[in-house]
Formats: C-alpha cells, structure tokens, sequence
C-alpha cells in the first residue's frame, strides 16, 4: 500500500476536494485519442477539440465546390468559413447571366477572393465562371467534388446542379429574415461518432467468467474500513445485488438504496456522503438493473436504412461493420465490450487489475470481430476506425438525406418556408442579403458540409428553416 | 434612433469579436470602436480572419481596425465617408464612465466572465446615476464548441448577466486530494499532482507558467515519472496533454463563431431601427449545432435577488 497520510486522519476516504480545473472525461478521450493519430497544429487547435486529427485529416482531402449566380455575401460567408477550417481545395462556380465573365477581385471588399485566398495557406482556390466548367453533369470534374454547395436560386447554373446525382449536395438560400439549408444525397449518411452523452457498460449484470471471478474474490464484509475504502464502485454494486438476490428481493432502486445503507453501516461509520465509493456506487447503482436490451437502436437503424452496400467508403466501412457487429451479437448474445472503464474512486492497484480485466475482454471481442470481418470479405476498413467505432457503439448513427426530386416541393405546414420558395421562384431580388443573414446562413451551410465530411455529429435530416424573426430554427424532413 | 449617427463598441477582439466588427462594418455603420487587450497567436488564425501569420504577436485590436481602415467601406444610409474602426489595445475596465457613455450600444465577445461581470455593473450603474437618461443595451454573444448564446441586456428593462449566471455550465471537475497523494489512476490525476502538490513543493516562492517551456516540460517530466511509478498507461502523454488538463482551453470554430456574432449584430441592428419592443421581446438565443441545428429564443426572467438589477424592480 502506498503512503496513505493524506486519508489516514480523516476516515475512510473522505477527502478534501480540490477544485481544479478539468475537461471532464470525453475531453480526455478524445486528446488521447487525437495523441495517437500524431501530428498536431497549432492553426487547427481549438477546433481539433472538436472534431480530432481523424475529422480534421479527412477536411484536408476534401475538395468542396460551391455554386453561386451572383458573387453573393452568402457565398463569400460559406466560403470563407470553409476555408478558415482548412478543407483542402474549395472551387467557385459562379454564373455568367449577371453579364460578367471575370471574376471581380476588388480590394474595397472584406470578404473578395484576394481577402479569402489569403486566409488560410493550407487552401487550394479554384474561381470558375460557369462557361468555362464543363456543361454535361456526369463529366468527372463533378465527380471530383467531395460536395457541391449550390447556393443558386433559379437559372441554368441551377438546372445544371440538379443533374448531378452522385454528389452530396447542399442547398441553401435566403431573403429578407428567412433562409433555409437542405441536405440532398443519393444514400443515407452514416455518422461515425455523434458525442452524444457519454454511458458506460460496465456489464455488471451479466459477466463474463473472468469478470465473475473477479468480483467474486471480495470478501467484504470481513474486510477492514481501510480495505472497503479502497474498492471499487462496481465490486459495492456487485455485493449488493448479490445479497439482494439471496434474499430474494427484486432489484430496484429502493431495494438497492437501503442495501447500500446496509451494507455502509455493517463495515463504515459516519454518513454514507463520506465515503467517496458508496457515492460513486450509489449514483451509478441503475447499471445493477440496467437489463441487456435488444440491439441498439441506432445500430438497427444503419441497418434497415440502405437496401444495398452503400456506395461512399465511409458509408460503406460503417455499413459493414456493423453488419459484423450484428453477427457477433447474433453469436455472443450481447454487444463486443469496451476497453474504456471510468475512472473509479479505489486504490492505484485495484483499478489496474480491473481495468486489466476489461482489456482482455475487449481485445479478445475484438480479434473476434476481426475475424467477422475477414470471412465476410470486409478487410478494407482501417483498423483505428475500427477501434473508434468500437468504442462509440452508441454513437454511430445514420440520417436520411433529402432527393432531388424534392427540392422544389412546399409543405403545407410550414407558410414561411413556402413563402421563401416562392420568393426565389419569382425571381424575386436575391441578391440582396443582410450582412448579419448571411454570417449566420453561411456559417450553418459550411458546418452542415464539415458534419458530413468528417461523418462526425448529426447533420440536419434534412431541410432546415431559419426564421430571424423570432430567432428560432426548425427541421423538418422533404 | 437614427442610424446615419451611431456609435457602437465592441468588447473583444477575438473569434467573435472579428465576426461582429466585419458584419457591423459590411452594415455601413460610421464609427466603431473595439477593445482587447491580447495580441495574436497562430492557434487564433482557424477563426480570427482578420489576423494572418505576419500579425502574430501585434496587438488585435489595432490589426482587426486596421484590417477593416484599409479596405474604405462606404457608409450607408445617407452618410459619406468610409466605416472607421478606433482600436483600443487596453484593459476594458479602464474605461472610465464619460467613454462608456458615448456608445448607443455595447456588443460584446469576451472569453471571460469577470470583465462580462464588470461591463453589465457598470451600464447598470450609468443608467442610475444618469437617472434613465443613458440607457445603452448590451448585447453579449459567448460560444463553446458547436454551441452558442446571445443575450440581450437593457438596463432597467430586461433581466442582466448577472442574473444568467446560475445558467452557466459548470465545467469545472474536483478531484480528492487523496487521489492525486496516494491512489492516482489517470494521467490526469499524475499531473495534478505534479502541478499542485510537487510544484510548490520544489517552487514554494512562485506558481508555474504554462507559457513557459521550461515550466511545462517539468511538469511533463513529474507527471510522467509519477505514471510510471503507478503503473499507469502513459504513451498518450505528451506537454500538449499537460496543457490540455492545466489550462482550461475552450474548443472554437469559425462556424459558430460566425453564427452568434450575426445574432449579436442582427440584436444590435433591429434595435437601432426600432424593429423590436424591448418590454417584451425575446432577450436571450441558444444554439446548438452537434445534432442538427437547433436556434430557440425566450425572454430571461430577472432573478428578483440579484444584485446589480434589483434596484429596478
Ligand atoms: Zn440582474
């Protein structure tokens, strides 16, 4: 046992807590995740918080075309902040009916293309008049794009957009105090970690033999105070369901409340608040009767959402390997277990035995799944996401995306994103757009755009209204 | 309100401040005045477009006036001339009560709750002492991440900052001191331990710098020295994972940035042309961009305790 001075005067383990400064355990997760995947830079910092080196690597593969009748403040507002991310090539089309073939680099504008092109050197610019981009919509050049932003709200440059099938394409306007963002695909999305709220498994009412053992070798209640204090929620957790089981009391929140208090009191004395395990134990005791459900949820969803593999490759990995997962739940009985515990309040050396004996457990699922996916022919999906996805399980997801065919359809329950559509179908003055209109539009258009490239967070499924007159945004499905 | 004749000042210099000044100047408005008191680093360039890499190390808020000074906006509404932007490199509560006063409306985009604290006592305490004759809103815009808030602060008419404090997430995580002395079981917890029990044990006479490389590189060393000795899986640490847990850095992206500035400047715009009734309109926007993007506005109520707008109750 290690120098014990600090807890030794004070009973048990109630401790002083020093209020330091802490980005709490996802925060951790994911630097450490971001460490590993090596080269760090400066530029991207406060963003690679969000979305990791994995997010930030697939930005700068990226080349994302976006589309514009006019050179629009909206268009330079979704540009810029596409370019302020770091994705890597950005081409500009914009149409030739407004009379000018050249592309007009005035130095009296904030956001011109000398202005955005300087920006981030990371950024490879593209300035396209449409004459001058190829008229057939299957010509590879729209097929090199990784998104096609279209911003146009009537015209040929339009029509031409709406041919294009293979590309994720955004679309997005906005007039007067209205705007709307719409995400069209020829397949759902798959979204790879959604960081959503953050639940651990620990599996403590249905172990493994290994698992079982463990617990097992806890004689607590011939224990010292020193020794209870040095365990682990999950071993408390354990022996309370045990004890209620023996008695045959069903397990629930009261049964387990008061067999805390009983067991507490049998070892400890002072109130149940000092002793930091039985406070950990006591908020986590839902995972004693938190029962195996059915097949997630979001998995099956993945599942049921495409009729065949997917066609992009990070749809098609993600598609695959929860195919896998499906077969080893279909083998197994549960889903593969996670080599990240949370951190438990307990002694150094009985939180590594334990968190020992949950990565045993996961690489061994894991060389399982990996075998899974060997015989189903499914050997293309690198290993580190695989890792990634093992370990957000309840984080992967799927969206629907909207169909071209739709794009012009208006809904009856929704007057104001009527109105818009028929404010650009009249032609009506689009060009003009509040500066602040377009900060905000052209913002939500880029942050759509980075969501489905990096497949981390959920896009918008799929139309989104923002209404500046009362400051509110909906969503709804076309 | 007249619109030809306005003056409007900015608090920050930062990922928000940049996107208010360029939004507010593409609005033609004649004079702007910004503060901040930092100069710019290379981690500021994913969102602060007015800085490139030549600017490191100038002070931001002569950059960002200059970068907008140069480039000659016209003014609109029947003014001639271009949008000037007065920079202020200094500490904004030097400002004394005669600057504030000049302003029709404060928008603000600081990183820190101390100097919001400061500005909101202080516009409160300017309408009393002016007895309603200087009443200047106060429009304050704060993002984390993919989320955001704007909140709109009139003096006498609406809740303030101080109110809305008890609505901010606590993002602070406390740690026994028994774990990091005796029972460490995270990196975390080693290099805490490194940081507020060996430091001043070996530096009694000064706290650490995490600026200072020396400084980082030894607690880089304890923290590691204390991971091996528990037997605790280190390859992850680096001095950048030493600064992530020491130093409360909050993540930032252009996007939301973008997002809540143009509703701080679109708050600032319907209220000089009179387009919203400040008795009852909506005073504070959340935003949310991780699932989908969800923008929903209320009206925040006073908390009748408070200690800075009670007086007008
Ligand atoms: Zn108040």
């Amino acid at each position: 046992m290690i120098n014990t001075s600090f807890d030794s005067n004070q009973g048990g383990l109630s401790c002083i807590r020093t209020s330091v400064k802490d980005q709490g355990p996802r925060a951790l997760v994911q630097v450490m995740a971001d460490q590993i995947n090596g080269g760090l830079d400066d530029r991207y910092d406060r963003q690679l918080m969000i979305w990791g080196h994995s997010g930030q690597d697939l930005l700068s593969q990226s080349h994302v075309c976006v589309v514009d009748d006019n050179q629009t403040l909206l268009m330079r507002e979704c540009v810029k902040s596409l370019a302020l991310m770091g994705i890597h090539e950005i081409t500009v089309v914009f149409g030739s009916s407004n009379g000018s073939d050249f592309v007009n680099k005035s130095n009296s504008d904030i956001l011109g293309f000398d202005a955005l092109e300087s920006m981030n050197p990371d950024v490879t610019f593209h300035i396209w008049n449409e004459n001058a981009v190829p008229i057939d919509s299957q010509h590879k050049l729209w097929n090199s794009f990784s998104i096609v932003i279209c911003l146009c709200t009537a015209g040929p440059l339009l029509q031409r957009v709406m041919k294009l099938s293979a590309v994720p394409l955004i679309m997005a306007s906005t007039n007067d105090n209205l705007g709307f963002v719409r995400l069209i695909g020829s397949e759902p999305h798959c979204v790879i970690d959604s960081h959503g709220h953050f639940t651990f498994d620990l599996r403590l009412n249905r172990m493994w033999p290994e698992l079982a053992e463990y617990h097992e070798s806890f004689d607590v209640k011939n224990m010292s105070q020193e020794e209870v204090s040095s365990l682990p929620y999950s071993v408390l957790l354990y022996n309370v369901g045990k004890s209620l089981k023996s008695k045959n009391i069903p397990i629930n929140r009261k049964s387990v409340r008061a067999e805390f208090i009983e067991l507490h009191d049998s070892i400890l004395s002072g109130p149940l608040t000092n002793d930091l395990n039985f406070v950990e134990a006591e908020r986590s005791s839902f995972l004693l009767y938190d029962q195996s459900g059915p097949f997630p949820h979001n998995l099956t969803n993945i599942l049921n959402s495409f009729h065949a593999e997917p066609n992009s490759t990070i749809n098609r990995w993600v598609y695959q390997f929860v195919r896998c997962i499906r077969i080893f739940y279909d083998l197994r009985g549960d889903l593969p277990v996670s080599a990240f515990i949370p951190d438990m309040e307990s002694s150094t050396k009985l939180f590594n035995a334990q968190k020992a004996v949950y990565q045993r457990k996961a690489a061994k699922d894991k060389s399982e799944i990996m075998r899974i996916l060997a015989k189903e022919n499914y050997s293309l999906i690198p290993e580190p996401l695989i890792d990634k996805m093992l370990e957000n399980l309840k984080h992967l997801d799927a969206i629907k995306m909207g169909s071209l065919s739709s794009a012009t359809r208006t809904i009856s329950e929704k007057p104001k994103f009527n109105k818009l559509l028929s404010l650009q179908n009249d032609r009506h003055d689009t060009t003009f757009v509040s500066p602040a209109m377009a900060s905000i539009l052209g913002a939500m258009v880029s942050q759509e755009c980075v969501k489905l490239l990096t497949h981390q967070y959920v896009p918008v499924e799929n139309t989104l209204l923002y209404d500046g007159d009362s400051n509110e945004t909906s969503t709804f499905i076309l | 309100m007249d619109v030809s004749d306005v003056k409007i000042l900015i608090l920050g210099a930062g990922g928000l401040g940049c996107e208010i000044v360029k939004t507010l100047a593409l609005y033609g408005l004649p004079e702007l005045h910004i503060v901040d008191m930092d100069t710019i680093e290379l981690t500021n360039l994913n969102r602060q477009f007015l800085f490139s890499t030549r600017d490191i190390g100038k002070p931001k808020a002569s950059v960002a006036a200059e970068a907008i000074n140069r480039l000659q906006i016209p003014c609109k509404n029947g003014v001639t001339g271009f949008v000037h932007v007065v920079p202020h490199n200094q500490d904004l509560t030097q400002f004394n009560d005669d600057f504030i006063s000049q302003f029709d409306i404060i928008v603000s985009g600081l990183d820190s709750i101390e100097a919001r604290r400061w500005i909101n006592f202080k516009l409160h305490d300017v309408t009393v002492k002016s007895n309603f004759k200087t009443v200047i809103p106060f429009i304050d815009g704060a993002t984390e991440g993919l989320m955001g808030n704007c909140k709109l602060i009139v003096p006498g008419f609406t809740s303030c900052y101080e109110c809305s404090l008890s609505t901010l997430p606590q993002n602070t995580e406390t740690y026994p001191l028994c774990t990091l002395a005796s029972n460490p079981r995270t990196l975390a917890h080693c290099i805490q331990y490194a940081s507020i029990i060996l430091w001043p044990r070996e530096f009694p006479n000064r706290p650490h710098d995490l600026e200072s490389p020396d400084d980082l590189q030894w607690l880089y060393e304890k923290s590691l020295h204390r991971a091996e000795e528990f037997n605790i899986h280190h390859s992850t640490l680096t001095t950048r994972y030493v600064l992530g847990v020491l130093k409360s850095i909050i993540p930032s992206v252009t996007t939301t940035n973008s997002i809540i500035a143009g509703q701080c400047c679109k708050q600032a715009i319907d209220l000089l042309t009179d387009k919203i009734d400040i008795e009852t309109c909506p005073t504070f926007t959340m935003y949310n961009g991780e699932a989908g993007a969800t923008m929903f506005s209320y009206r925040h109520e006073r908390d009748a305790s408070c200690t800075v707008c009670s007086v007008f109750a």
